[in-house]
């Protein structure tokens, strides 16, 4: 039986843990950034957790892609409840490692989000294919591709109000790591003071 | 380095690799399937329809993406001509071609004799027009005629002899997607005799 008391709680990191698992659950269904080509003729709903593409009317996804949203899931799950376990035992001998395992993960997991965003953006880019991470553009297919029809269509990119609060969720986290740090420093300071006092 | 620290280290490095290894195993005999997708694939490969008779056509016409019950837009009734505003207009009922709702915004052509090149004037549909999907719908195109197209219709109806169009610089809005084309054959058409009166 774990016993909670509120003042020994990092309430930094209750919130957090549970941002986490809240943010696992909606981005099952809502995408962390959203790609849309013509009037939905074709999408790209993408997040670390959920993935998929639609063309036509026929949704897909891309097996290699459907494997890192596992991973992502997973590193959302276990983050989260090690978070959350830590929040309400954060002075118990093991409270540091749940920290140490949870406290980075969903910084790392946005910041690997965008960095994979900008990577394929650049590609796509590169390739002659404009694709905005946020606003709209038109994109032009080479008619030479396309049997001497030229083809444009718009294209918006844009992140949805999942990868916000995602972001929200890596910040408490980061928060909680600081919050912990300053209270073992504090309470370290506090009994160093005593000694010396009393010596 | 403490127990729950290596079982905390050893998790991290199993939800890194193990649904990746099983991905690999799964598509160990064709790699590419684990970026392409057979649904990818299906869908640039052919697959069924009907054709404008009605019967399934299961040959190379239509990819997968396709409706299958989708068929060539069709004529429907004869083309009519208002000489008060030179108009003529044909109707055709089309099927939307793939498996969602899709909007032709605009459809905008010249119309040129193939044989000739005799300009004989600009189609339009006069408001966008939404499918459904397995749905079908008239899509009526208004072309205006020059004086030198009347004529030019006039003596091709009379004497019955077929007119092979070109639709020249085409312009279709279909869904958000623009798709423009310098000039497209669609065949020979017959102008009825009564058709101006």
């Amino acid at each position: 039986v774990i016993d909670v008391q509120a003042k020994e709680i990092n309430w930094f990191a209750l919130v957090g843990g549970t941002l986490i698992l809240v943010v696992l659950v909606i981005s099952i269904y809502f995408p962390w950034w959203q790609l849309i080509i013509g009037e939905n003729l074709a999408t790209v709903n993408a997040s670390p957790v959920n993935t998929n593409f639609g063309m036509l009317g026929v949704p897909f996804t891309i097996p290699l892609i459907w494997a890192l949203n596992i991973v992502g899931t997973l590193i959302f799950l276990t983050s989260g409840i090690a978070m959350l376990v830590y929040s309400v035992t954060p002075t118990k001998s093991y409270s540091k490692e749940l920290l140490s395992f949870s406290y980075k993960k969903p910084l790392l997991a946005v910041i690997g989000f965008v960095v994979s965003l900008l990577i394929i953006t650049y590609v796509a880019g590169s390739l002659g294919f404009g694709v905005p991470i946020m606003g709209s553009t038109s994109i032009n297919l080479p008619s030479n591709l396309i049997m001497g029809v030229s083809v444009s269509a718009s294209i918006s990119g844009s992140f949805q109000l999942a990868f916000l609060l995602a972001i929200v969720a890596a910040a408490l986290c980061i928060t909680a790591r600081i919050y912990d740090g300053r209270r073992k420093f504090g309470k370290e300071s506090f009994a160093a003071s005593s000694e010396s006092n009393q010596s | 380095m403490n127990k729950l620290k290596i079982i905390l280290t050893i998790l991290t490095i199993a939800i890194m690799v193990v649904p990746i290894a099983i991905e690999l195993a799964i598509y160990k005999d064709t790699l590419i399937g684990l970026i392409i997708p057979p649904e990818l694939t299906n869908m640039m490969n052919s697959g069924g329809g009907h054709n404008s008779n009605g019967n399934s056509v299961t040959n190379d016409n239509y990819p997968d993406f396709i409706n299958p019950d989708f068929e060539m837009p069709q004529q429907v009734g004869e083309p009519t001509y208002d000489p008060a505003t030179k108009t003529v207009s044909f109707t055709f009922n089309i099927t939307d071609p793939v498996e969602k709702p899709v909007t032709v915004d605009t459809f905008s052509a010249g119309i040129v004799s193939h044989d000739d090149g005799v300009f004989l004037g600009n189609l339009t549909i006069s408001k966008p027009i939404t499918l459904l999907p397995g749905q079908t719908a008239d899509i009526t195109a208004l072309g205006i005629l020059s004086d030198d197209a009347i004529n030019y219709l006039k003596i091709h109806a009379e004497n019955q002899i077929p007119i092979n169009i070109d639709l020249t610089n085409l312009n279709v809005d279909v869904g958000g997607i623009t798709i423009q084309l310098d000039s497209q054959n669609i065949g020979d058409i017959t102008v009825p005799p009564g058709i101006f009166g």
